[in-house]
């Protein structure tokens, strides 16, 4: 399986890419103490990469084929989490407001529902094969997770102290989460019907990204106010959350990647088939 | 071989042709399609078949490559 990463030029670059940018970004939060601009901006370009890849990869479906739209669908999602990531940053370097809760959570929760369309779409495409020894040990890790997002992203999240916008926003976060772990469920099963294909180690890790993404909001619904106040070791979650967006769009640049590779071959595969002789 | 069986014949290599572009379509993209239906030409379905199959078994795993064979093959 490691060989896959190592097919082409294109593909040694991106590993090369992704893994050096998680790096560098590791290392300048691990050197930190406070939040600070230089550390936020790497973190939010993270999700505009992320977006960029899923536009790549759209371009090989083309926007009018059903895979496109799914990869539309993702690409929006992740879009909308970039704007509001800017937003975030914008707020808390360089206005007097709080970034939490406000304009930004609009956004980061309107893509939720369009990560849940797309993939649903594409698990309608490729036929899904819900087979029961998966099913089980999937469902089972679902419903521990779904207990786990419920209890301290909708339970434990509502502050009768707090203000109505602030709880209502808390409250629709556990639900994007409780969708990203159905999502993560249709990508899991997605990756392993394509397994010893090129398109398996691709789902795989956008399948990872949204659960760095998941358990990155856990972290950030039971330490928020720490993490708004922008100091201590709970800054690091950014580390989980840029893991995420690293991971999905290194999947959706593989992708793209392995079409562009597989494109290649069908056709000379065809062109050199011969008509057998009678 | 007669009219009849020879329209026949080339009415399922069409479909055949049609049903494997689809399929290509899906998986490979727009671009793709459009070259491998330029490269079809001339191609006996058995050929067709088998080429389709292993790119797609690279590309998608070998388990869901035949369901797509064998569901091309139901259809066309």
């Amino acid at each position: 399986m490691l060989d896959f990463f190592w097919t082409s030029r294109e593909k040694k670059f991106a590993t090369g890419f992704f893994a050096a940018y998680l790096i560098f970004f590791l290392i300048i939060i691990l050197a930190s103490d406070t939040k600070n601009i230089f550390s936020d901006t790497i973190y939010v370009f993270s999700a505009f990469i992320a977006f960029l890849s899923g536009i790549y990869t759209l371009y090989f479906y083309g926007i009018n084929n059903p895979r496109g739209r799914v990869l539309l669908y993702i690409s929006s999602g992740l879009l909308l989490w970039f704007i509001a990531e800017s937003i975030w940053v914008f707020l808390d370097f360089f206005s007097f407001e709080k970034p939490y809760p406000s304009i930004a959570d609009a956004f980061f929760i309107l893509a939720y529902p369009l990560f849940f369309i797309g993939l649903i779409k594409e698990a309608r495409i490729g036929k899904i094969n819900w087979k029961s020894n998966r099913l089980i040990p999937l469902i089972s890790t679902a419903s521990v997770l779904g207990l786990i997002v419920f209890y301290f992203g909708i339970y434990a999240a509502y502050d009768p102290a707090a203000d109505a916008l602030s709880n209502l926003f808390s409250i629709f976060y556990g639900i994007g989460d409780l969708f990203l772990i159905l999502v993560g469920v249709i990508i899991l099963s997605l990756a392993m019907d394509y397994k010893k294909g090129k398109l398996f180690v691709p789902w795989l890790s956008i399948m990872l990204g949204f659960l760095s993404i998941l358990v990155a909001d856990i972290f950030f619904s039971i330490y928020e106010e720490s993490y708004i106040e922008g100091v201590g070791s709970i800054i690091k979650i950014d580390l989980l959350w840029t893991l995420g967006y690293l991971l999905i769009g290194y999947g959706l640049t593989l992708i793209g990647l392995s079409l562009k590779e597989m494109r290649n071959k069908l056709i000379e595969n065809i062109k050199k088939r011969k008509r057998p002789t009678k | 071989m007669n009219q009849i069986e020879k329209i026949d014949n080339e009415t399922n290599k069409k479909s055949l042709i049609e049903e494997a572009c689809k399929i290509v379509y899906l998986n490979f993209g727009s671009g793709t399609a459009q070259l491998y239906r330029a490269g079809l030409k001339d191609k006996a379905d058995e050929e067709i078949l088998i080429s389709l199959e292993e790119s797609l078994a690279e590309l998608i795993g070998p388990e869901k490559a035949q369901l797509e064979i064998k569901d091309l093959k139901n259809k066309a």
